[in-house]
């Protein structure tokens, strides 16, 4: 261990990237809720902000959310595992206040700037186009300056340090697929399948690859300190992990392909691979209890511990479950870009990244202020109002995303008639409005989590007896 | 396919995977914790699983293939919470020691 006391520079810098990415949370509840209010009306802010404005904001907050708390988990942990600060980290400090600034000016093109003549002027400096990585080009160089020196961070330092674990491995091999695919945001292709067929290496391998490893080191990283697990079996299920989401997930891609112009085996390749993907999902899910039973509970962070459960269940209701009903093409056909569609992608999303990231940032948080037992009710009203808002709100989708399926594409033919009238059918409507619904309980949990974040076990002294190992304390005064 | 068997389809391949995970999950809960409930509903589970595939073979209009490789999975799905519960329990021995 580095130190017990004050936060290293890294950990400070972590903890920066966590206020960072809680506010760049807000504002995907927000983009995400103005959008939800155009699907109910849709004169609502339009023309001043239309939405395609308020989805590419929702979309893009909401990468950018994940992205910057796994920048700042790392920074976090590994400070720990490495028994140093990392290398480099002034010029990551320096950074991380030019991508503030970027994303702030990004944020204010896509909103006041919105659109722009569709030509080179356009990709460098008001949007891409491409629906996840629409930043403009100059914005998306910074974003690769940023995960550049991230790399160099945490290479720099093993090198310097010498002291490589096998979750350092695994990290630093999973850092170059995660730094390369961001290069495929570049090209602008004007054949539009080849266009698609590279992007969804990026989107894909990211969210299904790279980001899998990113999540399952921060995880293992956290295990050992939620639960004091052994590093071997962390590392040997971390390996176990990495080995069955690359042998499902990789070629899982083709069920992106199915619809874009690739050759026809990528329906079954694609729907072979992805039918298989819910499997380590489960075995994900036998750990997770398995943990919970063998340690009885016993920790010193029930947040963090109740939010990794979330991350085990959720990922594999949102991903496995979710995933697997749209997944094959027979159906996918059908269903693919409709509400069922969102429904899957904001469950899978929060189930697999969302509730790991919020473990992750309690894990720091109760590090950060001394070390102190983290108890009270808040933190279980934040975990109850997000995980019920987003469950009620994928539930809606899935109505919704059926009712949609049912009429557009299967009884309509998918033309823009059947659009229409699908959108004014009384299930997609009431799908719609109870979406709503569930979003604003989502949104009331999001203030009761930062509420929660800002104050939780700032209100206890802490004394640690003499010679009493680390995590071993004596709490005097109210437990926040 | 027709769209009510679309959506028939798809509802039935999502509670396909939904009562394997509520197999494995009754199957490990039992297991670990001993909770007697739990145990005596892990056969239930797997048999609705069971029945489900069997309503995907004989009901939808899936290829094939697809209902192949769902019986295949059925019979994984009998098997993955065992074997990574014994797994996992041959990992954490020193741990329990």
């Amino acid at each position: 261990m580095v130190s017990t006391g004050a936060p290293i520079r890294a950990q400070q810098l972590g903890l920066r990237y966590f206020v960072a990415s809680m506010v760049l949370f807000g504002l995907l509840i927000i983009a995400g809720m103005l959008a939800a209010t155009q699907y109910v009306n849709p004169n609502f802010l339009f023309p001043v902000l239309p939405f395609s404005i308020l989805k590419i904001l929702h979309i893009n907050t909401m990468i950018l959310f994940l992205l910057l708390a796994f920048i700042g988990s790392i920074y976090w942990l590994l400070p720990d595992e490495f028994g140093s600060d990392l290398v480099g980290i002034r010029v990551a400090e320096l950074l991380f206040w030019v991508l503030c600034a970027a994303i702030v000016v990004v944020a204010a093109v896509f909103v006041f700037v919105q659109i722009g003549p569709a030509n080179e002027t356009t990709l460098w400096f008001v949007n891409q186009g491409r629906k996840y990585v629409e930043a403009p080009r100059w914005a998306a160089l910074g974003i690769v300056a940023v995960v550049g020196c991230f790399v160099w961070n945490i290479v720099g330092t093993a090198i310097r340090t010498r002291r490589v674990t096998g979750v350092t491995w695994v990290l630093m091999l999973d850092l170059i697929p995660l730094f390369g695919l961001y290069l495929f945001a570049f090209p602008a292709i004007t054949n539009v399948s080849v266009d698609q067929f590279w992007w969804w290496w990026l989107v894909h391998f990211w969210v299904e690859a790279t980001w899998e490893i990113l999540i399952g080191c921060i995880i293992a990283l956290a295990l050992m300190q939620i639960l004091r697990a052994r590093r071997e079996v962390v590392e040997t299920w971390l390996y176990i992990e990495v080995a069955l989401v690359l042998g499902t997930g990789v070629l899982g891609i083709g069920h992106h392909y199915f619809w874009i112009g690739p050759p026809k085996y990528w329906m079954g390749i694609g729907g072979f691979f992805s039918a298989l993907e819910p499997l380590p999902l489960l075995g994900m899910v036998i750990h997770a209890i398995y943990d919970a039973g063998t340690h009885r509970m016993e920790t010193t962070n029930h947040p963090a511990f109740f939010w990794l459960l979330a991350e085990a269940f959720g990922n594999f209701l949102g991903g496995g479950m979710w995933g697997f009903m749209i997944t094959l093409p027979q159906i996918n056909l059908y269903a693919h870009g409709t509400q069922w569609t969102a429904s899957h992608g904001h469950f899978a999303f929060w189930g697999a990244y969302g509730c790991g990231v919020i473990c992750v940032m309690y894990l720091a948080l109760q590090k950060q202020r001394g070390g102190a037992p983290f108890t009270g009710n808040t933190w279980k009203w934040a975990f109850g109002l997000l995980n019920a808002g987003m469950l009620g709100m994928v539930g809606a989708l899935l109505v919704s995303g059926m009712a949609q399926t049912f009429f557009e594409r299967a009884i309509g033919g998918s033309t823009f008639n059947a659009y229409i009238t699908a959108q004014a059918q009384p299930w997609f409507l009431e799908g719609i409005y109870m979406r709503e619904v569930f979003g604003l309980v989502f949104t009331a949990g999001f203030f009761v989590l930062a509420w929660d974040l800002l104050t939780i076990g700032r209100r206890v002294t802490v004394t640690r007896l003499e010679g009493a190992p680390e995590g071993t304390v004596t709490a005097t005064g109210p437990l926040a | 396919m027709t769209p009510t068997n679309l959506l028939l389809t798809a509802t039935l391949l999502g509670l396909y995977v939904l009562c394997g995970g509520a197999y494995g999950t009754c199957y490990t809960l039992g297991q670990v914790q001993g909770w007697r409930l739990c145990a005596r509903l892990t056969p239930g589970l797997y048999a609705f699983q069971v029945a489900i595939m069997l309503a995907v073979v004989f009901l939808t209009p899936l290829a094939f293939a697809w209902k192949a490789l769902i019986l295949v999975s059925t019979a994984a799905y009998a098997v993955i919470p065992a074997i990574t519960l014994r797994y996992l329990r041959g990992l954490h021995a020193g741990e329990e020691t």
